[in-house]
């Protein structure tokens, strides 16, 4: 595929590879691993592919070892329980098998893998390659892995499911990303959010998670072999993206496509420098600065009333202008010889 | 003071039980205790059979496991602390306690055969004593109670109970754990929340308070910080509100190197916990040091899965889904004043 020559068409390009992930279109991504942490859960990201997949009639299935409570739509497979690893596959089918096309998000990865036992390959042949279903996977990256005391050459959880995964979905806060590329700007370390980084005590960052958005950092993996690399921002959508749900559907259809670069967006571009935004959008004309060169109606007026001494010395004799008004005080040390010159 | 407004008003937002099915965690330091804010939650829960002006708030069960603590400690903070009198509740079928900590690791008392008799003939009269040679009080300095060096550390109680646990069970809302295992944890607290539905034929919604469930991990190095999660939320099938307080203190998360297990596996539970849970309240101490009229500072974030779950039409995320940090200052007393950073009484 031909490079994108101009950056319109490389943003076009990269949102329409994200908003086919988003909207689970076949053979766009069979696997998405998504990670996430504290800073930034995965819970946005997930509530928005199942809306797309919901409007699109995709059967969405959950395996879930942390939410008790989705949509009355969605289908639940809950693991949290003492199910075992071929139960919860059982039920798994079982959820699919009446669908043409299903999504299966698993809310932690690394709970199926270690904990109920299930190989990653055993998931991914039932989902992806018997049913041509889509997997969207979340790690939760903060979690550590433990030593692998049975098995102890064995690659780390993590590890294999980044190998296999066609698209890697990074969550992160905006408003912490924000905060990083200020840190950057200014050639300062970037501050450390989160658990362990803050003061003791302190679980969640006060940044975490805002509602104005995520950031995605992915990484999509082409059938070419050439892997892309794009930050994204994806907004909460509201009723107003979607169409009217039609008769026997829970949502309408996407109106129009919302996930932006972040490059794109106002808050991130915004350089205070003074220069001017690359992409446009959200910056003005006036100049930035720490001091306020406004001037308020009344000072503008008392400049308006200043008579410069050109236009004094026009007058008749002369005007009173452009003399030196000084009243000598008792400190003054008036030297005539000075003045003579 | 009716028990309701022990709870300052500024928190009132954050230990409001939500309508939905809710996991809240909670977490301490050493320095920062949270027994207040626990008792707190107690107080909300609790709190409309003995203040008749919210006669229309929904009635509300309560179901204390604690690890860390034993009854007379909450007896006499929630009456301390909350105005409430627990011992009374209990009776009345509000509240059932499950004590994690003196059937498992106290030792058992040379008395133990005597007290073969119910062990609901336990006198009030003298509990409040007890309760202050039991552990010290966790917390800003100042309310360590004093200790009356003549009498002997024991709890005299559990013991005789261990030997008939479940026939105790109704008779004085007390259900001990006599045996670390999970199995045994979550029967025994299921057993508890029953016994709570039962007198009242309508479903009446449950909180279940879980203090320090980390204290097993280390006691019991077979359990793993995943096991103890999915213990929990298959509790929270049944509980409809689920308080799960944690210990988060930089020496049990905070990594070695190379990391030991404990280390791990309580770095592990936090995240877990965090990550299914809808609010996390932490508790630390000031950042910029002692202070004589702060005891710590309150942080309040929205968790990891966000309140209803990751789907609702209405996604109006309100002011209090959004990180926020109060300071608080828990008084000799008991009571506890929560105010903005500057807000203090100066």
């Amino acid at each position: 595929m031909p490079q994108p020559v101009t950056y319109a068409q490389h943003a076009r390009h990269s949102t329409l590879m994200l908003s086919r992930v988003l909207s689970l279109r076949t053979n766009a991504s069979p696997f998405t691993l998504v990670l996430d942490d504290l800073n930034q859960p995965a819970g946005p990201l997930l509530k928005e592919v199942t809306r797309r997949g919901l409007s699109r009639n995709v059967n969405v299935v959950v395996i879930s070892f942390e939410r008790k409570r989705v949509h009355p739509a969605v289908r639940l497979v809950p693991a949290w329980g003492p199910q075992t690893g071929e139960q919860i596959l059982a039920l798994l089918e079982n959820a699919m098998h009446d669908y043409k096309e299903s999504v299966v998000v698993v809310d932690s990865l690394y709970e199926l893998l270690v904990t109920k036992g299930i190989d990653m390959n055993t998931i991914f042949q039932l989902v992806a390659v018997k049913y041509n279903s889509i997997l969207f996977g979340v790690y939760h990256a903060d979690v550590h892995n433990g030593p692998n005391t049975a098995n102890p050459y064995a690659p780390q959880p993590l590890d294999l499911v980044k190998y296999m995964a066609t698209t890697i979905l990074t969550c992160q806060s905006f408003a912490q990303v924000l905060a990083d590329k200020r840190a950057k700007e200014r050639s300062i370390a970037s501050p450390l959010h989160g658990i362990g980084n803050e003061a003791e005590g302190a679980v969640q960052a006060l940044t975490s998670n805002t509602p104005a958005g995520i950031v995605l950092a992915a990484e999509f993996r082409r059938r070419s072999g050439k892997p892309e690399y794009e930050t994204f921002f994806l907004r909460p959508s509201t009723p107003a993206d979607y169409n009217a749900p039609i008769a026997g559907m829970q949502v309408g259809t996407l109106k129009l496509e919302f996930v932006t670069l972040l490059n794109e967006h106002p808050a991130y571009c915004k350089q205070p420098e003074g220069y001017g935004s690359p992409f446009g959008g959200g910056m003005t004309d006036e100049m930035v600065s720490t001091f306020n060169l406004e001037l308020t109606a009344k000072q503008k007026e008392a400049r308006e009333g200043v008579v410069l001494p050109y236009f004094d010395a026009q007058k008749e004799g002369g005007g009173e202008g452009g003399r030196i008004l000084y009243d000598m005080g008792v400190e003054d040390d008036f030297d005539e010889e000075e003045d003579e010159i | 003071m009716p028990p309701s407004s022990r709870i300052p008003p500024l928190l009132q937002p954050y230990t409001r039980l939500p309508a939905y099915d809710s996991l809240f965690l909670l977490t301490s330091t050493l320095g920062a205790s949270a027994n207040w804010l626990i008792i707190r939650f107690l107080c909300e829960a609790l709190a409309n059979e003995q203040d008749d002006a919210g006669a229309e708030r929904e009635d509300v069960a309560v179901v204390l496991v604690s690890w860390m603590r034993d009854w007379d400690f909450w007896k006499s903070e929630g009456r301390k602390g909350g105005g409430l009198d627990l011992e009374r509740l209990k009776r009345e079928g509000r509240l059932r306690f499950v004590d994690g900590l003196s059937g498992l690791y106290l030792p058992s008392t040379p008395e133990a055969p005597q007290q073969s008799q119910p062990p609901v003939s336990t006198s009030g009269a003298s509990m409040p004593r007890v309760a202050q040679n039991v552990l010290p009080v966790r917390g800003p300095p100042g309310r360590i109670p004093t200790r009356t060096p003549t009498a002997p550390v024991h709890i005299a109680k559990p013991a005789s109970e261990t030997l008939t646990p479940q026939s105790s069970t109704p008779a004085d809302g007390q259900s001990p754990l006599i045996s670390p295992d999970l199995k045994t944890l979550a029967t025994t607290i299921q057993r508890a929340m029953e016994s709570l539905k039962n007198p009242a034929t309508r479903s009446r919604k449950t909180l279940l308070i879980l203090d320090s469930p980390d204290a097993l991990l280390a006691t019991q190095p077979i359990i793993t910080p995943s096991d103890l999660c999915s213990t929990i939320l298959q509790l929270h099938e049944k509980a409809s509100h689920v308080l799960v307080h944690l210990n988060a203190d930089d020496a049990l998360l905070s990594l070695s190197t190379p990391p030991q297990p404990l280390e791990v596996e309580g770095h592990n539970l936090l995240v877990k916990m965090a990550h299914v849970s809808s609010r996390i309240l932490s508790c630390r101490v000031l950042d910029t040091g002692v202070a004589r009229d702060v005891s710590g500072v309150l942080r309040i974030t929205g968790g990891g899965s966000n309140t209803e779950g990751w789907w609702d039409e209405s996604d109006n995320r309100s002011e209090e889904e959004q990180g926020r940090e109060l300071l608080y200052l828990a008084k000799g007393d008991g009571s506890v004043k929560v105010f903005e950073r500057g807000a203090g009484e100066g």
